[in-house]
């Protein structure tokens, strides 16, 4: 469990990150917080011949408010975006779901942008994203471009993100105003990636649900919104029989995979459970 | 020979007491304990060793480094079964910093023998294990060559340059398929896959007569999950080799010195007395180093070979894939009672995954025996049969881990039990009463030959549902389920022999091992007092609780004893620790041999004061003439003149205040015990949470309480991971699934609650400090009582959850099988 070779760049700059990206292309990892990398360079899972070291890199590690959306630099540590203020008030689900993370010595090392990068399907923020609509920005020599979460995540581990380009920041849009939400998540231990995940909003009016999303993590390649059970439930008075069935479409819509936490079928029956189980929160009802 | 039998002990109120084990420092002594000479056994004074441990001053494997050390690096097979048809190390001998590539066959050809593990009875056949593989190999992870480097990230860099030809055998990872009918040979020597196939029976009755009048008969077969011991510290080694004196050291993670001494001098073909195995502190042991490994005997044969130190430490992926794994047994079993629930008879059919190779030195039928003699638990039986295999499979060598099969055979047991008790609708903790051994009755010994020595079982088992509030549960329990809340109470009972002496060591034939341990005294001139034990220190806490008992028998404080050990050079033969032995076998060698240094203070005591030797007694800090307490004479005075005869020794009195002692404990003692659980299921998840936990223990004499809790309370937490989360998972191509801990499972704190102690008190009246043995207790009733909770939960009774773990789908499978959905 030692990693092979690998050369080791520490830029000072992000022009001298991107530098080195356009460089080396696809023999170029970025090493940010580590708490993924490392374990797999260690597995010899990956062995990329550079590793770009961006813990140098002074200005990505901010959380601020900028035009209805947190934004976050790259390096911005889980635990302090779990401990902001500013999050648990304008986004609180995203405060919930990074309390999910790994355990605290790893919430301290981990960054936001490096778990959005790495793009485990079944990792907290990846799923926030997708249900909230957030966005990355990737930046290279080639110059900078917004990412949305929904083209983000392309598959297992893999992400929209070109070999030269950076993850720079991430945004995430507040909670819109009168919105109610939940979180909810099931792993075999404290702190283990989930089985399954969800992270939901609802909106209602008159008491009609008037917008709502449904993202569902730990099922498939990568997290998904559950589409036509949103559309479904936009209409409905939001209460139990409805989110019941929202959550059955849910589960019955995605991909699911087996693996040896659990089979397909055990997994989807906790898909429709979390779901249920986010909604019932957002709508106020006790599980 | 055994040193002090029963009628030489000096006399114990037997009274019964507990304490709770829920208090931290200072702790209550447990009442009507203690006998008046014990000053500090008994009481739980801080851990003496714990100062480098918290200070981070300890030194493990991984600390000890010598000059021109070689590291190696492990090339290990990525194939379960299969002909080695050609080994390329000519691109790895090439590359940076390499010192050496060696192969099975350059291995043997420097004179390493296989490791061979002898057991004499029960048509055992032994398999040869070469240390690296030579033409086959019979398990993924199995070490195939040794590359060594002058680090090991480099020894790592050439081991991936190793090219490994295979020519693929079928695989048998499982019982089911090794034992298939034209299932691969995985060693062609066996007529079968198969270590043994020993058939028994036992009991004044016959068993086939006592199921044919029984009126209840319940069965059922018990799969229990294969699980990894899992220290914190991996294993690991560093070889020196000597050549002008032909001496071996090898520094080595292991709970035995001694005996892989012998172990290695054998497979390295010279004399013991050339191989000197010592170790520095171990970060837990539970089974995993209580085995030679063929790594030891590679990192020996490597100095002999290269005439350089070698230095392998095992990673995490290693532990897990190749050190041993324990415990997947299959225990089919059926119970017959009488028309009033009282056991008649039990016959058992039990299946062992031994894996590919047998280990040194306990093979895979330690584990059966285990299994099969302490399956009768703390109960009456007047019949019993059993058949016992090991199988040979093309996995990771079987190797103990802690419990040692007797979770395993709780486990099906009181899964019996519970049935048992929902076949004739009564109160499973009224059956059990009718069939818990009775104080009166002990000590006895149990068909299989166990001994159990006493205690009030029964009352153990009162107390744990007292002190888990169970009748308060069971009486809420339809409430909380209208709320939706699904709770449950469970429980398991059972008495954990530990401390095996040589009588019950030599009927089952481990050739290699006995059954004593040794101490030697050596009190200084300044009336300080090392001790050389025969224990091996991993954590549990010996450089306290036996400075506890040499400061009582010598007069000192506890710390001004010192505890030395793991070091074949410096401490007498013992059998190490394994086996819940060490408070019992190496603890009674410390009385022993101390006393011898005690007889010699008395004598040097009573000729200065002038009076005879009777009229004098030890007393903290001295010796006083009994009937006028204020003629007294330090240690430190007496330990002076013992040395330096300042002031003239007795006629004929030996200098010097050393001595050595053996311990040769009885055959068994029985620890009795009953864990009670409080879960509640999530029944749409499957999850499992503990609500309440507590283990009511009697372990006699306990030597510090503080350890024996945190014992009791580690065990606790393996059993929880055993029932909940633990399982080693392969491939029906015999690729390890989990060889990680983020895939393997490990319990942390936030699945454990809080686990309360109890301890009822019934001095062993076998053992020479009164103490039973009790490292595994805390791991043996933990599945049997979390599962009868979960189905209780669940509003079953009896039947359901016979395979470990209780994953979330079982569960949940449980729970739809019951007709219960949230």
């Amino acid at each position: 469990m030692k990693p092979p070779p690998f050369a080791y760049a520490a830029p000072g700059t992000r022009a001298e990150a991107l530098a080195l990206l356009a460089r080396h292309g696809y023999d170029a990892k970025v090493l940010a917080g580590g708490q993924s990398l490392v374990p797999a360079l260690n597995f010899r899972l990956a062995r990329p011949p550079v590793l770009v070291d961006i813990n140098g890199i002074p200005g990505l590690d901010a959380i601020a408010e900028r035009d209805g959306e947190l934004s976050f630099g790259a390096l911005v540590r889980h635990t302090d975006a779990e401990r902001s203020a500013l999050v648990a008030r304008r986004c609180p689900p995203l405060a919930k779901a990074i309390g999910h993370i790994g355990h605290r010595t790893i919430r301290n090392r981990g960054t936001i942008g490096g778990s959005i990068a790495h793009a485990d399907p079944a990792a907290e923020l990846p799923l926030v994203m997708v249900a909230l609509g957030g966005r990355v920005n990737a930046a290279s020599v080639r110059g900078e471009r917004w990412i949305a979460a929904s083209d983000f995540f392309t598959g297992y581990l893999a992400t929209a993100l070109e070999p030269d380009e950076l993850l720079v920041e991430a945004r995430f849009p507040v909670l819109a105003s009168g919105a109610t939400w939940g979180f909810q998540e099931y792993s075999r231990r404290s702190g283990d990636f989930a089985l399954a995940a969800a992270c939901v909003t609802l909106s209602r009016a008159g008491g009609k649900v008037t917008a709502c999303s449904i993202g569902v993590a730990g099922g498939g390649p990568v997290p998904v919104r559950a589409s036509a059970a949103e559309r479904a439930l936009i209409g409905t008075d939001g209460g139990s029989g409805a989110c019941l069935a929202a959550a059955s479409s849910a589960a019955s819509g995605i991909e699911i995979d087996g693996d040896i936490h659990g089979s397909a079928a055990y997994r989807r029956s906790l898909v429709e459970t979390v779901v249920r189980r986010a909604l019932w929160t957002a709508a106020g009802l006790t599980s | 020979m055994r040193q002090w039998r029963p009628d030489t002990l000096p006399s114990r109120r037997s009274g019964r007491g507990e304490h709770s084990g829920r208090a931290r420092f200072p702790h209550n002594p447990p009442v009507g304990t203690a006998e008046s000479s014990n000053r500090f056994v008994g009481k739980s004074i801080p851990r003496l060793e714990d100062r480098r441990f918290v200070t981070g001053t300890a030194r493990y494997i991984a600390d000890i480094n010598m000059a021109r050390q070689g590291h190696v690096a492990f090339v290990r097979s990525t194939q379960a079964h299969a002909t080695l048809t050609k080994i390329d190390a000519s691109a790895a001998r090439s590359a940076p910093g390499v010192i050496a590539v060696v192969t099975g066959d350059e291995l043997a050809a420097s004179g390493v023998k296989p490791i061979r593990t002898p057991f004499a009875t029960n048509g055992y056949i032994e398999s040869d294990w070469p240390a690296l593989a030579q033409g086959k190999v019979r398990f993924v992870g199995e070490a195939i060559a040794a590359v060594v480097a002058e680090s090991r990230y480099l020894a790592e860099d050439a081991a991936e340059l190793v090219e490994v030809e295979y020519d693929s055998l079928p695989a048998a990872v499982t019982i089911d398929a090794a034992m298939a009918p034209g299932a691969a040979l995985v060693h062609d020597h066996m007529k079968g896959n198969l270590y043994n196939d020993d058939t028994r029976s036992f009991g004044e009755i016959e068993v086939d007569a006592a199921f044919a009048q029984a009126a209840f008969v319940v069965e059922g077969t018990f799969d229990t999950q294969r699980s990894a011991a899992l220290p914190i510290e991996c294993r690991g080694s560093v070889a020196d080799y000597h050549a002008a004196t032909g001496r071996f050291t090898l520094w080595s993670s292991t709970q035995l010195p001694h005996v892989v001494r012998h172990g290695l001098a054998d497979c390295l073909g010279v004399p013991h007395d050339t191989v000197r195995v010592l170790g520095p502190d171990l970060g837990g042991g539970f089974g995993n180093k209580a085995n030679m490994d063929p790594e030891q005997v590679v990192v020996c044969g490597l100095a002999r070979m290269l005439g350089r130190p070698v230095k392998w430490l095992e990673d995490r992926r290693e532990n897990l894939l190749a050190s041993t794994h324990g415990q997947e047994e299959r225990i089919t079993a059926r119970l017959a009672a009488d028309a009033e629930g009282r056991f008649i008879a039990l016959e058992t059919d039990i299946l062992l995954n031994g894996g590919a190779y047998s280990i040194f030195p306990d093979t895979p039928l330690n584990e059966l025996m285990n299994c099969t003699s302490s399956i009768l638990g703390p109960y009456r039986m007047k019949a019993y049969r059993y058949r016992a295999r090991a199988v040979v499979t093309t996995t990771c060598p079987h190797g103990p881990v802690r419990g040692v099969a007797r979770s395993q055979a709780n486990f099906a047991f009181e899964r019996l039990v519970e049935t048992l008790a929902a076949k004739m609708n009564l109160d499973s903790i009224e059956l059990r009463r009718r069939n818990l051994l009775l104080p009166a009755e002990m000590p006895c010994k149990t068909l299989t030959g166990l001994t159990r020595d006493g205690g009030d079982y029964a009352g153990l088992m009162d107390l744990a549902v007292e002190r888990v509030g169970w009748r308060r549960v069971k009486a809420g329990q339809a409430a909380e389920r209208a709320k939706g809340r699904y709770v449950g109470v469970g429980l398991a009972s059972f008495a954990e022999e530990g401390a095996s002496g040589t009588e019950r060591r030599i009927p089952r034939q481990l050739l290699s091992i006995a059954g004593y341990d040794g101490a030697f005294v050596r009190m200084d001139m300044h009336g300080r007092v090392v001790v050389f034990s025969s224990a091996a220190g991993m954590g549990q806490g010996i450089e306290t609780s036996f400075a506890q008992i040499a400061a009582d028998e010598l007069g000192v404080a506890p710390d001004h004893v010192t505890i030395r050990h793991n070091d074949t050079d410096m401490v007498p033969y013992g059998m190490g620790s394994t086996g819940s032995r060490s408070a019992v076998s190496s603890g009674g060698a410390v009385v022993v041999a101390a006393r011898r240094v005690q007889a010699k203070l008395l004598t040097l005591a009573a000729h200065l004061l002038g009076v005879d030797a009777a009229a004098v007694r030890l007393r903290h800090g001295g010796v006083e003439v009994a009937a006028d307490p204020a003629r007294f004479v330090s240690i430190e005075r007496l330990a002076w003149i013992a040395y330096r005869r300042a002031e003239g020794n007795p006629p004929g009195f030996e200098p010097g205040l050393e001595a050595v002692g053996f311990y040769d404990p009885p055959s068994s003692v029985s620890s009795g015990s009953t864990h009670a659980v409080v879960v509640e299921v999530d029944v749409e998840t499957g999850a499992v949470r503990l609500l309440a936990y507590v283990v009511a223990e009697d372990a006699g004499i306990l030597l510090n309480p503080a350890i024996v809790d945190g014992q009791i309370r580690g065990g606790a937490v393996q059993g929880i991971g055993k029932a909940l989360f633990e399982e080693v998972r392969y491939d029906p191509d015999g690729q390890m699934l989990n060889a990680s801990l983020m895939d393997f499972l490990a319990p942390t704190m936030s699945e454990v609650p809080p686990i309360e102690v109890v301890h009822m008190i019934t001095p062993s009246p076998l053992t020479i400090n009164g103490a039973r043995g009790c490292g595994e207790s805390g791991i043996i009733g933990s599945s049997a009582a979390i599962g009868n909770a979960i189905i209780d939960a669940l509003g079953g009774r009896g039947e359901g959850l016979s395979v470990l773990p209780f994953t979330p789908e079982r569960v949940v499978g449980l729970a739809r099988q019951l007709g219960v959905r949230a």
